[in-house]
């Protein structure tokens, strides 16, 4: 996977994950709990329940934007690319958790198995439980599989706060190995309390710096298409670099408050800050009526995408919408020009191309080495080999990639396949939805 | 595999086996309602060769049984119970009704161990309380499914054709139960 096992993120949850499991393995031998086929199931789906719950806990963090998670997760989206995949796999293990547990009572027949899986008046606990998972249910389905307005779809997911809370007693009820075992015990309420921790400080107090600013400018790029907003700052202004991203929240009756990600196109000595913004959707359409002088509540800044970081050569290479943080980047080397930069910009179509002419006279003026417009309806899909043509080679030069996932995750492929070491592709993946 | 398509699979899993087995169990259950108290069989997943047929025959057939087919009776005394203390052979007593466990043992949910000291004698009490510290009483399932292990009640006379033959875990019904 792309974000693989690299980061520390990751492996801190997988540790403590893995932590509840030797605590229960040390509870009572190996041979007893695997004796015959109704203790492994049991077994089984304890320990399903065990690592879904760290799991569901450990996730909770990751949605809060805490500045630490960018060093553990090299960039919030990351952070968000693993909030996906752990939702799912917590979602999975505690699926398993009750079936499991159930498919031991088969054999004592089918009324028992199926009066196991009821909401019982004796057994406060099991109900907890079961109405903790049918509620996770019914919000994940909203979020993997119907398409519902974004700022409905958010409402909804924060109620996994109460799935989560009602899981929580459950797992504090219940009568088994967790209520029996000490170690195992304050562990598990520990993680939920980092859990709880976590839907506090995000979905009630709403914590996290907030910068102050308003909106002086929006300027159409492409006609009814493409806008970037300028904001100026009512207070302290923010630092950044440009590469990053930010939250946007307008304080307007003209647009939703919901937040949204954009990145900074201006330079980081700009005083002022701009984002370009696409019409795609609900939102992204009503930012053309925003009128000048409207607040704006900014969070971040965010993202380790950073040319400054690397060699001098480098190569840039931006799919469609994903061009935004390297104009930033590239406004900011006009202050500087100590960087040779190939940039090649991937549009479907010549149209679709933003801040063409200003890239171009970048290169003209050698603020950048050369810059490209690469139209795949032309020329077909961009790829290494030509990337490798274009630029004139690839040796010792830093890759920089931003794009659709599969436009990178592409390119990576065949860049390693083609010799460059991974150390040298770097990429910044919009998936933060 | 990305995460969408592994969660569909196992909700659509997840959600197959819960209707499975809610539909079946009510089934049953609606079953077992209308045929009243005399009927214990049960759609039972049993790893023996008797298979228990619905209709409470099985008590009559012999058939693959090991039994000594010893055409007496046998009181169900302590002294009878002790004789079938092992792994293969077990039978205990619960608040004085004696029980066939021996089908169980395996897929006993908190294990064979904890079943096996109990064999042959008295284990009313440790049903009661599972042996823990702070005792825990079984779940109303394991209640209800103690009926089809009954053999008689302690220092009943029963007839012993078809108790006679434990390897197999027969659950024979009685005429007279």
């Amino acid at each position: 996977m792309a974000f693989g096992i690299k980061n520390p993120g990751v492996l801190l949850i997988s540790f403590l994950a893995f932590v509840p499991f030797t605590l229960w393995l040390r509870m009572a031998p190996l041979g007893d709990r695997f004796l015959g086929y109704g203790a492994t199931l049991t077994s089984i789906g304890q320990v399903s329940g065990l690592v879904g719950t760290v799991l569901f806990s450990l996730n909770l963090l990751l949605a809060t934007r805490i500045k630490y998670l960018e060093k553990l997760f090299f960039g919030l989206n990351r952070a968000y690319i693993s909030h996906h995949f752990l939702g799912g796999l917590a979602f999975i293990l505690l699926l398993a958790h009750p079936i499991v547990l159930m498919i031991k009572y088969l054999p004592f027949g089918v009324v028992g198995a199926a009066q196991f899986l009821l909401p019982s008046s004796n057994d406060l606990a099991k109900t907890l439980g079961i109405f903790s998972l049918l509620l996770m249910m019914v919000l994940l389905v909203i979020t993997f599989y119907l398409k519902v307005k974004y700022n409905i779809w958010k409402a909804t997911h924060k109620f996994l706060g109460l799935a989560f809370f009602l899981a929580g007693l459950h797992v504090y009820f219940i009568n088994s190995d967790v209520s029996r075992s000490f170690a195992l015990r304050y562990y598990m309420l520990f993680i939920m309390a980092v859990g709880i921790f976590a839907i506090f400080y995000k979905t009630i107090f709403n914590a996290g710096k907030k910068w102050s600013y308003q909106v002086k400018n929006i300027t159409e790029l492409i006609a009814n298409s493409v806008y970037e907003v300028e904001l100026e700052p009512l207070a302290l202004s923010m630092p950044y670099h440009a590469g990053q991203f930010i939250f946007v929240s307008f304080l307007s009756n003209k647009i939703s408050q919901e937040s949204h990600p954009f990145s900074l196109t201006a330079s980081s000595k700009s005083k002022t800050l701009k984002f370009i913004v696409k019409n795609l959707g609900d939102y992204t359409s009503q930012i053309k009526n925003i009128s000048i002088g409207t607040e704006a509540k900014i969070s971040g800044p965010f993202g380790k995408f950073n040319y400054r970081n690397f060699s001098e050569n480098q190569i840039w290479v931006a799919g469609g919408i994903g061009v935004t943080p390297f104009i930033g980047m590239a406004r900011e080397l006009s202050e500087k020009k100590n960087c040779k930069v190939c940039f090649i910009y991937s549009v479907s179509s010549q149209e679709e191309a933003i801040c063409q002419e200003e890239l171009s006279a970048m290169a003209k003026q050698e603020v950048l080495g050369q810059f490209h417009l690469f139209c795949s309806n032309k020329q077909g899909r961009i790829s290494a080999k030509i990337i490798n043509e274009i630029c004139q080679g690839f040796s010792n030069k830093d890759i920089l990639l931003c794009g659709p996932p599969p436009m990178i995750k592409a390119l990576k492929t065949q860049l390693k396949e083609m010799g460059v070491p991974a150390n040298k592709i770097h990429s910044e993946e919009f998936n933060l939805a | 595999m990305n995460p969408k398509k592994a969660t569909t699979i196992t909700l659509f899993i997840f959600w197959a086996i819960t209707t499975a087995v809610l539909t079946a169990g009510l089934v049953v259950w609606e079953n077992k309602k209308s045929q009243g108290n005399s009927f214990n069989g049960q759609a039972n997943v049993q790893p023996n060769e008797q298979a228990s047929t619905s209709r409470g025959t099985s008590a009559k057939a012999n058939t693959g049984s090991q039994a000594s087919n010893k055409p007496s009776s046998v009181v169900l005394s302590l002294g009878e119970v002790a004789k079938h203390n092992k792994r293969t052979d077990c039978w205990m007593i619960i608040s004085n009704k004696v029980y066939n466990f021996t089908a169980v043992l395996s897929s006993h949910p908190g294990g064979a161990g904890t079943m096996l000291p109990y064999c042959g004698k008295d284990g009313t009490q440790g049903f009661a309380t599972k042996d823990l510290s702070q005792p825990r009483s079984h779940s109303g399932s394991a209640n209800n499914s103690l009926t089809d292990y009954f053999i008689g009640n302690l220092n009943q006379t029963i007839q012993s054709n078809n108790q006679v033959a434990p390897v197999l875990g027969s659950r024979g019904e009685l005429e007279d139960d």
